[in-house]
This record gives C-alpha cells, structure tokens and sequence, in this order.
C-alpha cells in the first residue's frame, strides 16, 4: 500500500507539472490548439510517466483517453484539481493490472542480489524450481515476512534460516501481483535452463584486482572520494576494521567480514547493484552505483576481509591523531593564555574566613 | 585648538559622611531590575580598603586602563592582536563573586512559618539563582573597620608603602579611614570606548558624557575589562553592558544627578569644563606618570579667555554653556583653587571626576594620663604627621607625586587656619599668615573656598548649561521632516527582554 500512496504522490506532482507547463505553452501559442497539447504531452512525458514495462498497452491507451478527457475538462475552464483527480484515479484504479511480464524486471530489482536461477547459490540459495519446492501462499507468506515465520516454528523456514548462516532473508514489501508476477518468472526460467550443481563454484574476480582498485574502493568506501550519482559513503553507516581508514558507522551491519559471508563478489555486488534493504533502498534512490564502483568496492572489502585478521579497531588513527591533537590544542590554550586570571579575587578572603569561623 | 564642553564632577571628601545615600538613589533610579541587581553605578568604598569590585585599582589583575607604550598609550587588555586573541574568552573579566552575588530574604516566610519553639527567620535567598546562600560577601563589605584584616590590609594602594610604614597606620588609636564615592568618570579618553569592537560606546558631543548603545552593544565586554574603574557592568539578563549614564535624562532637563541630589552631606559638585581636544593624545602620553596630573589640568582651558570663547563658539558651543564654565564649581575647586585631585590618573584615561581629599584630624597623643592636643600648633597636626601616609595619599590622586598632594593638602590647611582665625580668633595671626603665604592664598581666595565648601545653595553646586536639545536634534535629522511626529513610534526592548 505504502508504494501506491507513493507512486500516487509522485504522479500528482508530475501532472501538476505537466498541467500547468502546458496551459502556459497553450495560451502562448494558440488556445484552440487542443490537439498539439495533447501530442505534446504524449510525446514528452507519457514514456517517463508510464512506463511500458510496467504498464500494459491497453493501459497506456487507457490512459490517454482519461488524459484527453481530464484536458478537455481543463480547456473548458472546469477545475484544475477535479482533472487531476480524474487523472490520479486513472492511476490508482490501473495499479491492479500489473502482471507477470513484469517479474524479470522486479527479480532483477529485488531478488538477484542475493538469489540466481540455476546459477547456483549465492547469500540465498538458487531458486532454481522453487515454484515446484513450495506453495504458492508459503512463498509470498516467506517473502513478505521470513523472520516471523521462523520464529513462528515452520520447520522449512526454520531449515532453510540454519542452512544459510542465519543470514535473514530482508522482508519485502511488495504487493501481492508482483510476488505473483516474480514467482511466474522464475517458474518459466527455471524451465528454459537446467539445475546448476549445488557445488557450483563462484570465481571471485576481485582476487586478482590491481592494487589502485583497491585504493580507490577504499577511498569510495571512506567517502574521501565521491561516488558518482552522489550516494552517500558506506562509512556513514558501515563499519570496516582496517588500520588504514576511521572507523565506521553503526547504523547498519559490521562489512569487515562481509566478503566472505555473503560468498564471495556475487553476493556483495549483487547487493550494491540494487540494495534489496529498506534504508540502504532509500539511500540510494536513484542513485545508482555505477559498475566499476561496484567492482572496486568488491576489491576493497575483498581485500579488507582477507586482511581482517591482522587488523585492530584500538589502533585506529582517528583515535591515537585524536587524542594527540587535543593534547596539542590544550596545550596551546595553557600557554597562550597562561596569565588569564584563574581565580576570583576574593579567594583568599573567603578561604581565611571559612577557616577562622 | 578643538574647544569642547565636559561636564565634570568634584567630590569634596572631608564632607563625606558614608552614608550610601547617593548609591541607594542611583540604584532605586537604574539598577533595580532583574539582570542589574548586583550593579551600583555609584558605589561608596571604604579607604583603605579594597573597593568594589574586589581590588579593582590592580590592573595585574583586571587589565584595565591604558599603558605607556613608546611615545604613545595602548589598552593594557585590548588592542588588534590581543583583541582577536580574547574576543571569544576575554581572560580577564572580574567574575560575579568579585562582586558579590547579590541577595534578599524570604521575608513572607516570618508570617508563614509554622507554630514552634525557635523564632522563624528570613533566610536569604540569591536574587540570581532564587536558591538559599550563605552571604559571604556585599557591594561595601570592607565598610569602616570591619573586616579590616581582610579589606584594609589587602589596599591595592599599599603597594610602595614599606609593612612597617603599613603597620603603623593599622595601630590602635592611629588607625583611620576616609570613604570615597565613585561613579563613572566620564573620562577624556575612556578606555572602555576604545576596547569596544562593536562601537557601542561613545562619549556625547554636546557635554562629554559617555554612554553605552543597548542596541548595538554585542556584550563581548570588552569594556568590563578596559574600564580601570570597573564601572562598566554586564547585564546578564539583557545580554547588554551598562553603565553610570550621569543620568542624562536628569541633566537635559536641567536636574542634577540623582546621586548629586540626594547627597547628604552635599559633597558633590557639577559644572562645565571646556578643554582642548587636540591635546588628549599628547597628555594621555605623558612621560612620567608623576606628571599626569599637571598635564590632565593643563588641558582644561580658561573660559574667561576672549580665544577660548571664540574657539568654543566656532566649535558650536552656545554661549550658555560658556557661561555654565564660567560659573562653573568644577573650574574653582580644580583649575582656579588647585584643590580637586582625579582618581588614579596613572590609567590615563584623564577622567573628569575630581577629589578634594580629606584632611584627616590630628594624633591626640596622651602624655602622663592627660590628653595633650587640640590647640596652637597641635591642632591639626603637621601635614607630614598625617594619619593617612602622605604616599598612600598619592597613590591614590596624583599617581605617586607626593608634592602635589601636600601642595593641596597645605592649602586646605590654610583655609582651615584662617577660618578658625576669623570664626573663634584662638590662633596667633603669625601662623595663619604663614600657612597661607605658603600657598599663596589671600583672605578673599580662602573665604571663597570655605563659602563654596560649607554653605553653597543647591544652584552654586550644580551648575547645569541648558541642553538645547533643539540643536543636537538639528545635527541628526532636519526637524522639518519630522515635525509632529514626536511621541510616535516604538521603545524596542531587547531580544532577551529588559
């Protein structure tokens, strides 16, 4: 639900836009000109607004004869905010079509960081078949809400948690049509192409990454360098042991051994392609993180992981330059203001009457 | 020569009976007002003692004031480099206890309390935290001989008195003490203008009176520091800094002072001075402080003289006020008579308060059981017998030129010799012809002294030039524009209210 009032939001706003650019361009040019505005606003802003991979054909053209009518309302002077509410409603109604040739594209947003099909396992495992494993109801009963149901007690869930180092498995929050459109896809791919072995081996390519790599993973990673869609640096939630950089947030998962837990590159770049997390989700709303930053990242947390043992959090130098500095900056104050008066005059007199009394 | 008026002020110590009336009218007028409670614009010290703030004169400690610096002055705790140093911390402000923290008592609590066995009392409460304390000290703690181990022997002006010179002066029957009344000075060359970064503080054109803007003030307090006389103070419920303001208001409506009006003992005197405004840097730069005083005077000019006059109109000085100088008390007591001394002129900040110093009454001495003094040539004792050190004396008025204070101090002796000669006739005429041949001083002079001394009218005190106002407004804006609108418009309070 919480997507639709977003979407509904983000709709209003663009035709808003869309309402009030146009009726300028048409008083401009030629009030009559009913036809041109309409071409205009199809031409420019329909494929932004709707999408065709996400809406149907038949809704697009829906749509546009909800449009042509919201404006010739409009141009007949009725009012602005009952078009649009035609227009939002056109919207709203329409959500329920989404149907399964929408599932690559959702498995790809939401699923491929951790899972493949017939590839093998990754942070999750293959979900080569799975449609055939379980039911229908448990699927989207687990994708919506893993954690509760192994608490509840279902054994496979219980089964499946053990099996992949506790790693819970993030809650979607997705309506129902598109579980169902995402499960259709998979069920159709994992007919096109056979099992993978479980033991199928994911190579790690950032072993062999070149030193600068990870340099410059590091610096992504610390924020000394700027990612390049303006995503904010993982440090400001992340944590890495490493003695060359500041230690980092605690907002969200500790990443020092992050390489090796979510199994190698697959995992790490999976997740930074398309952050199945709420809050990283948000984080990097788009903006995205570009594909060598993604390898350079790996190479680093790679590399940050392998070294980890060595590593100890006490000799950061945040800390010892910290400490050292404000050692400094007191002893600066102490001596440029080492005649200041320290004590109030009466001091003496007060101490020799509390004495005597 | 740049003629400009001043009102100025003497304080006539030997009819000072300290009796803090004069603080208590200045605090009923200004400072009885939440933020302002611990301020006394006019204060009474008790010398020797060590004042208000706690030993205010030592600028060691408060770094206040002016000092020589080559052929020139620079503050003492101000300035470019050790302005930006301090202007976030400010190092050397007196703290609230150097004061005192100010206090009343629970007085409902005498009609509230419960039935028991003890008395109920009023206990103070702090009137800047609410909470109960313990008064540990007041704004004239160090009054008379109380306390006198902690405030008389602590004098900031003991300083080139050796301890036996000290000790004497602390013995039984020897001991003595005068008081001395302070207000803002006013002065020539005020520090606290100069050390303000806000340019809040300015010194009036039309009569020199030195005054604190609320509205521009910052409160970096600045002026705390580099007033020597710690008489500017920091509202710490406004946020602003304020000051002895010779209650203006008063003096444009041709009242004296609220202090001056009340004084019992009628010691306060208030006129016009015109001095010569080219010459402050040069005397405020004197090269030895035992000069100052003679400098300080000579910049004061004659109002009698046809230059001074024209200079002075030339410069926008009604008439008026030329005539207040002329009639001026202020001009006798410090220019025609020599008597008024300022305080500590060695801050350099040449103020415009002047003491006439009290003439301490002679030693009784006993000598077999029989009190032996009171007449002849015991009376009052030689002048280098004084009770007060004549160089304690100069510490305080003449920074450290011991001549000058006798010179004074002869003459008021003087005066007294040939009173007593015309009044009871119990003095042989050879002595009183040579005291006052001493100090070249005539019947008439001396006569006049004691007139203006002992039985001046309210009108012979206080003379007060008109203020045209109507002048000083035409400087700022044409009056044309804003002719009827008087009475319109806002009082602004400050933010953090008044």
């Amino acid at each position: 639900m919480f997507f639709h009032v977003v979407r509904m939001f983000f709709c209003r706003i663009n035709m808003r836009k869309v309402v009030t650019k146009n009726r300028v361009a048409a008083k401009l040019q030629n009030p009559s000109l009913t036809g041109g505005i309409i071409t205009h606003l199809e031409q420019n802003t329909m494929e932004k607004l709707f999408p065709r991979n996400q809406f149907s054909t038949k809704f697009i053209y829906h749509m546009r004869s909800m449009l042509q009518n919201a404006y010739s309302v409009l141009l007949q002077n009725l009012s602005n905010k009952k078009a649009i509410a035609i227009l939002i409603m056109a919207v709203v109604c329409s959500q329920q079509d989404i149907l399964a040739q929408d599932g690559e594209k959702l498995f790809k947003q939401n699923c491929a960081a951790c899972h493949s099909i017939g590839k093998g396992k990754l942070v999750g495992p293959d979900l080569h078949g799975v449609t055939e494993l379980r039911t229908e109801p448990w699927l989207i009963k687990w994708i919506k809400g893993s954690q509760a149901m192994v608490n509840a007690g279902d054994p496979d869930a219980k089964a499946i948690f053990e099996e992949f180092n506790k790693i819970p498995m993030p809650d979607q929050n997705l309506p129902d049509a598109d579980i169902k459109g995402i499960l259709a896809f998979i069920k159709e791919k994992s007919g096109q192409i056979p099992a993978a072995s479980e033991t199928a081996a994911v190579g790690n390519k950032s072993d062999n990454a070149t030193a600068a790599e990870i340099t410059t993973g590091q610096h992504l990673f610390e924020g000394g360098k700027r990612l390049t869609n303006g995503g904010p640096a993982c440090i400001s939630c992340h944590n890495v042991t490493n003695n060359k950089i500041i230690p980092g947030g605690l907002l969200a998962k500790d990443l020092t051994n992050a390489h090796s837990r979510l199994g190698g590159d697959a995992g790490i770049m999976g997740i930074l392609n398309a952050p199945p997390f709420p809050a990283m989700t948000e984080a990097y709303n788009g903006k995205p993180i570009t594909e060598t930053e993604i390898a350079d990242l790996t190479a680093f947390l790679n590399k940050a992981d392998k070294e980890s043992a060595t590593q100890n959090a006490a000799a950061s130098p945040l800390l010892k330059w910290g400490f050292l500095g404000f050692a400094i900056w007191v002893g600066i104050v102490l001596l440029l203001w080492r005649k200041k008066k320290w004590n109030m005059v009466k001091q003496r007199i007060f101490d020799r009457q509390v004495k005597t009394r | 020569m740049d003629v400009r008026s001043q009102v100025s002020m003497v304080f006539h110590l030997d009819k000072c009976i300290g009796c803090h009336t004069c603080s208590i009218a200045c605090k009923n007028v200004w400072t009885d007002r939440k933020g302002a409670e611990y301020m006394w614009w006019n204060n009474v010290e008790t010398k020797p003692g060590t004042g208000y703030p706690t030993k205010w004169e030592d600028q060691d400690i408060y770094k206040g004031g002016w000092e020589k610096n080559g052929d020139s002055v620079s503050l003492k705790g101000a300035g470019k480099l050790k302005g930006l140093k301090n202007i976030f911390h400010n190092p050397h402000l007196p703290v609230l206890d150097d004061y005192y923290e100010p206090w009343t008592y629970k007085y409902q609590d005498l009609f509230t309390a419960p039935e028991g066995d003890d008395q109920p009392t009023a206990r103070p409460v702090s009137l800047v935290t609410g909470e109960h304390i313990d008064v540990k000290s007041g704004p004239n703690w160090d009054d008379d001989l109380g306390g006198s181990q902690d405030y008389a022997r602590q004098d900031v002006n003991f300083k080139d008195l050796s301890p036996s010179e000290q000790e004497v002066m602390f013995q039984l029957e020897r001991m003595t003490f005068f008081y001395l009344p302070r207000i803002c000075n006013h002065c020539l060359n005020p520090a606290c203008v100069a050390a303000c970064p806000s340019g809040a503080i300015y010194k009036r054109g039309e009569d020199g009176v030195v005054l604190i803007n609320q509205q521009v003030c910052r409160a970096w307090r600045m002026c705390v520091t580099a007033c020597p006389y710690k008489k500017s103070y920091y509202n710490w419920h406004t946020g602003k800094s304020e000051k002895c303001i010779l209650c203006y208001p008063r003096l444009e409506s041709g009242q004296a002072p609220a202090c001056m009006h009340q004084c019992v003992g009628r010691i306060r005197y208030l006129g016009v001075m015109l001095y010569d405004a080219d010459r402050i840097h040069e005397v405020a730069s004197t090269k030895n402080d035992a000069d100052l005083v003679d400098a300080q005077l000579g910049i004061y000019l004659d109002p009698f003289d046809p230059e001074v006059i024209r200079e002075a109109q030339k410069n926008g000085i009604a008439m008026s006020t030329i005539e207040a100088a002329q009639k001026s008390p202020v001009y006798k007591f410090v220019k025609v008579w020599k008597l008024a001394l300022p305080l500590h002129p060695e801050f350099r900040t040449l103020p415009n308060l002047f003491y006439v110093p009290a003439l301490m009454p002679g030693m009784a001495s006993v000598q077999d059981g029989i009190y032996k003094e009171t007449n002849k040539q015991f009376l009052w004792g030689g002048i280098e017998t004084n009770r007060l050190p004549i160089k304690y004396l100069s510490n305080l008025f003449t920074a450290g030129n011991q001549n000058k204070i006798v010179e004074v101090l002869k003459r008021l002796m003087a005066v007294r010799w040939h009173r007593r000669q015309t009044t009871v006739g119990d003095v042989e005429q050879e002595i009183v012809d040579t005291a006052m041949q001493e100090v070249n001083l005539g019947a008439e002079t001396a006569d006049a002294i004691f007139r203006l001394t002992a039985l001046a009218t309210f009108d012979e005190r206080f003379v007060i030039p008109p203020a045209h106002r109507e002048e000083s407004i035409e400087m700022l804006e044409n009056t044309a524009d804003v002719k009827g609108n008087t009475g319109f418009g806002f009082k602004e309070k400050p933010e953090r209210g008044w």
